[in-house]
């Protein structure tokens, strides 16, 4: 092999985060050549292609869900394919997904992986033992390292805060697998899978897949919250491991939720997911509404005859959300208030959440769970209550009574809900999200000199006061400042060729016409016979124009000449350039000590 | 004042809570879960795979008239056998479910035999398809294509994945993108005698092939 | 037949107001200024942080200041410069168009 692609951890952060933007092909190839020369110092030589799924000549491709763009890099003596995958389309992918890995299912995101990769090589026309290598965020971990596992469809799988492998997935998805594990633990049917002990199923899959291990590496952050949930049954970390502290602030989740029972965990984390997602599309409102089904916003500030009036007008919408939504809610609710003060109590001892959060939430988290036991309460009597209204004879305060007493329960769900949102601890576990992202990992990456900020790279100048410049700022100026000076140039030709068209040429023009015209009454006098009577040569019936002599007078066109000014906009460009070399230069001034800033301006030039 | 109120009050009720009723009453008549007499069969006995079945009447003996949930194949479905819950899976769209059928456990324990179905409708390439297959198994399976009828195509390969356990793996696809993978394994339980095992495997290769010729794509045109 | 011959200033042809160009020709200078704003785009990502001090940093933050006023003048310049030219042009365009000519004609009944 002539010289590989170096493939750095860095770099691997940088092209997952440059996939997110979703470029078009020419732009996500010069992207990716620029992130190479700055990581590695080297120009990524040879014919670069890329290809991305939403252009997928099959649409089935775009439509699957699945959403990643290949890119294949022919050196001349090398050639290799690299597959830089998105975790998910969008939202309601994203929660599906998240969802079905917790549960250890749903396979096809992998199965589109395998027909995206498939496709990219036909597409590329390389041949079947080139070199697969992926990259993945997130859930596209789990896609693409199901893909190695069951349809070696890489090589190589490099990850970043990637959600684990789960076997009990796996034992569905993976014949092989399956019919090991079936032989191995000798179980004839489904239900007894989950009577083998997580330990022995857990150390059994990370033999069967050992080999093909070998070929995964994933850095992970000791804070992403994906990490810390992969501590539950079922879940299975492959390859080798790179852990790296990106929020030193706290000590991480996992240990925390360690402690936890699974289900209590993924009770928590259902509630947390709705309750998070709805809130954030459409504030509190829509977290009520997405979790017991009923917008409580819309009566709220009513009272007696007015609340009355609107529950009964929409009584029926009501009870049959809340007979859909309140069953599972009221499970999770239960199970986190019966866990709460070790779930926000291990929040609180490690920082996530502050002492006052933690009290508010566990306080209005038990006045919901109530008011939800009573609403569960009047639903088991309200086929009664139902049977009753349908008999005239009956009394009816007692209706009434029912009636408000489930509003009375629907508005302190609201207003607990509002008292847990105003203490922040949303916003605060949100941040924990943060360290789930690809820029946290970036900026854990830095040393003396490199860090980074956003997904650019920042280099520190240390000669005196620390002077911070963005190296991949200077870059993109030193090779893009000259198409651009050179656009302006062809921008200010444009203008004097205007400038002679709308003047000098309009100007003549005008004569023309003026000549025509001229040319015209000498040519035919007897046209312009008006000119007789517009002159007061009266009458006009016996006179005749025999001849018309225009003395014509044409200056030539004056304040025309640009010359000056179109010689300071020349200028302009021109100094321009220098202005772009002494830049460069003190740019390179002020990190001397670095060899190879100078080369990287030199080989910026050649992407 | 106070009085005349409640009086409307409870008039409306009335009214609005008969319409109520009415509905309530129409939604469960039209669900095939309720308080009905079924076929004493596993696939009846368990709740989950009832959901999918369309009648209690057969279809043939011992089959029942399947829907997927994603509303996108159907198939004669037999009636010894259950769907597994936990690994059941509809995707966003109905872009893709997946169908783990085995015998019901409670029964016989002569054979235990899995068919799996991963329906997708972004297939791209045959021989892909079949690459996964063969890839799921870990082994090279060679496909023939045995019926071709309503722009279905149905490729089978037999497969013995070592001493114990054979089966048949099949793609069955069509020209919209929509493909079904299945693997049908089986095994012999413990308590089978080798000389039995043999006959049994043979007997159940033959109900799969009789029940793959039953799978068909519900054409949902519009899309 | 007697013939006789008067002068007159005729107008020849319509007048018409070409002040639009004005604006024809400074959307190209917009166009130019947009590429600026482009390059400065690029540049003034370099330096991280507005509040960053240095002899290296100071000049070039100078140098770049000098550069866009330059520039910014020359553009003020030209935009003049159009305007003067435009008005110009319709001036003397409405001048050609008037002319003096010598009409003879023949009168019959004489």
């Amino acid at each position: 092999m002539g010289n590989k692609i170096i493939i750095t951890p860095s770099l691997q952060a940088r092209l997952l985060d440059l996939e997110y933007h979703n470029l078009d092909s020419t732009k996500f190839v010069e992207q990716f050549k620029q992130i190479y020369l700055e990581e590695t110092g080297q120009l990524l030589e040879g014919e670069i292609q890329s290809y991305n799924s939403n252009k997928s000549t099959y649409s089935a491709i775009s439509e699957s869900g699945y959403n990643g763009t290949a890119v294949y890099i022919d050196t001349g003596d090398s050639q290799e394919l690299f597959i830089v995958s998105q975790g998910s389309q969008d939202t309601v992918d994203w929660l599906y997904n998240i969802k079905a890995m917790f549960a250890g299912r749903s396979i096809s995101q992998a199965l589109a992986t395998d027909k995206f990769v498939d496709e990219a090589k036909k597409k590329f026309e390389v041949s079947e033992d080139v070199e697969v290598t992926g990259f993945s965020h997130s859930l596209a971990h789990n896609n693409n390292t199901v893909a190695l596992l069951n349809y070696d469809t890489f090589d190589q799988v490099y990850s970043i805060n990637g959600a684990q492998t789960n076997y009990y997935q796996q034992y569905f998805a993976d014949r092989n697998f399956q019919l090991e594990v079936r032989k191995n633990f000798s179980i004839s049917s489904s239900k007894e899978l989950y009577e083998i002990p997580p330990q022995d199923l857990h150390d059994f899959a990370m033999e069967f897949y050992g080999d093909k291990a070998k070929n995964i590496h994933q850095t992970i952050s000791k804070d992403d919250p994906l990490y810390a949930v992969s501590v539950v049954r079922g879940f299975f970390t492959l390859g080798s491991i790179t852990m790296v502290d990106t929020n030193p602030d706290v000590p991480g989740l996992r240990e925390l939720i360690a402690d936890i029972p699974d289900d209590v965990i993924k009770d928590f984390q259902e509630l947390a997911i709705d309750f998070a997602v709805a809130s954030n599309e459409g504030g509190t409102n829509e977290g009520v509404k997405e979790l017991i089904g009923i917008d409580v916003g819309a009566f709220k500030d009513k009272e007696g005859m007015e609340l009355a009036g609107h529950i009964i007008a929409n009584y029926d919408t009501m009870v049959r959300a809340l007979n859909e939504k309140l069953p599972p809610l009221l499970d999770r609710v239960q199970t986190v208030t019966a866990n709460s003060n070790e779930i926000f109590g291990s929040l609180e001892e490690a920082g996530y959440i502050t002492e006052r959060q933690k009290e508010v939430t566990i306080d209005h988290l038990t006045r919901i769970e109530k008011s939800l036991i009573d609403i569960e309460d009047i639903l088991k009597d309200n086929v009664n209550l139902r049977d009753k209204l349908n008999n005239p004879f009956l009394g009816a305060g007692n209706e009434i009574v029912t009636i408000l007493r489930l509003a009375s329960n629907l508005v302190e769900i609201y207003m607990s809900y509002k008292e847990i949102e105003k203490t922040g601890i949303l916003k605060r576990l949100e941040s924990i999200k943060d360290s789930h992202g690809l820029q946290e990992m970036l900026s854990s990456m830095s040393d003396g000199l490199k860090s980074y900020i956003g997904a650019d790279m920042i280099y520190t100048s240390t000669k005196g006061e620390p002077i911070k410049v963005n190296i991949s700022a200077a870059l993109q100026m030193y090779q893009k400042a000259i198409p651009i000076l050179e656009a302006k140039s062809t921008k200010i030709s444009n203008f004097e060729k205007a400038i002679k068209h709308e003047l000098d040429e309009s100007y003549k023009g005008e004569k023309r016409k003026v000549q025509d015209e001229i040319n015209q009454m000498e040519s035919s006098p007897s046209s312009y016979r008006f000119l007789l009577s517009k002159h007061g040569f009266y009458p006009t019936f016996n006179k005749e124009i025999k001849s018309i002599r225009v003395h014509e007078i044409f200056y030539p066109l004056e304040d025309n000449d640009f010359a000056e000014q179109l010689e300071e906009l020349k200028k302009s460009v021109e100094s321009g350039k220098l202005y772009i070399e002494k830049y460069r230069q003190a740019i390179e001034d002020l990190f001397e000590e670095e060899e190879n800033v100078s080369q990287l301006f030199d080989l910026s030039r050649r992407i | 004042m106070k009085g005349k109120f409640i009086v409307a009050l409870i008039i409306t009720i009335f009214v609005l809570g008969g319409c109520a009723m009415d509905n309530e009453n129409e939604s469960k008549s039209s669900s095939a879960n309720e308080a009905k007499e079924f076929p004493e069969v596993a696939a009846f006995e368990d709740e989950f795979t009832r959901s999918f079945l369309e009648s209690t009447e057969t279809t043939r003996e011992g089959y029942y008239s399947f829907v997927s949930k994603s509303n996108s194949f159907k198939m004669d479905f037999p009636q010894d056998m259950i769907i597994n819950e936990e690994s059941h899976t509809v995707e966003p769209d109905d872009r893709g479910e997946y169908i783990y059928m085995e015998y019901n456990p409670e029964g016989s324990k002569d054979l235990y035999a899995v068919r799996t179905i991963q329906y997708t409708n972004f297939m791209t390439d045959e021989a892909n398809s079949k690459k996964q297959i063969s890839n799921s198994l870990d082994l090279e399976l060679e496909f023939n294509e045995i019926s071709l009828n309503n722009d279905q195509k149905l490729q089978l390969a037999d497969f013995e994945y070592d001493e114990e356990i054979s089966g048949i793996a099949a793609l069955i696809s069509n020209s919209k993108n929509q493909e079904l993978q299945i693997i049908a394994d089986i095994q012999c339980g413990e308590s089978t005698q080798s000389d039995t095992c043999t006959s049994k495997k043979e007997k159940e290769k033959e109900k799969i092939m009789e029940w793959l010729e039953t799978i068909e794509f519900i054409n949902t045109e519009g899309r | 037949m007697p013939q006789f011959t008067f002068s007159v200033t005729e107008q020849l042809i319509p007048n018409q107001d070409y002040t639009d160009k004005k604006k024809q020709l400074r959307t190209h200078v917009d166009n130019m200024r947009a590429d600026d704003d482009e390059f400065y785009v690029l540049v003034n990502n370099i330096i991280v942080g507005e509040d960053q001090k240095g002899k290296i940093i100071d000049a070039m933050k100078k140098e770049t200041t000098a550069r866009k006023d330059r520039d910014e003048s020359i553009y003020a310049d030209v935009t003049s410069k159009i305007s003067k030219a435009v008005n110009s042009f319709n001036e003397q365009v409405a001048d050609i168009k008037k002319q003096r000519l010598s009409v003879t004609y023949e009168d019959k009944t004489e």
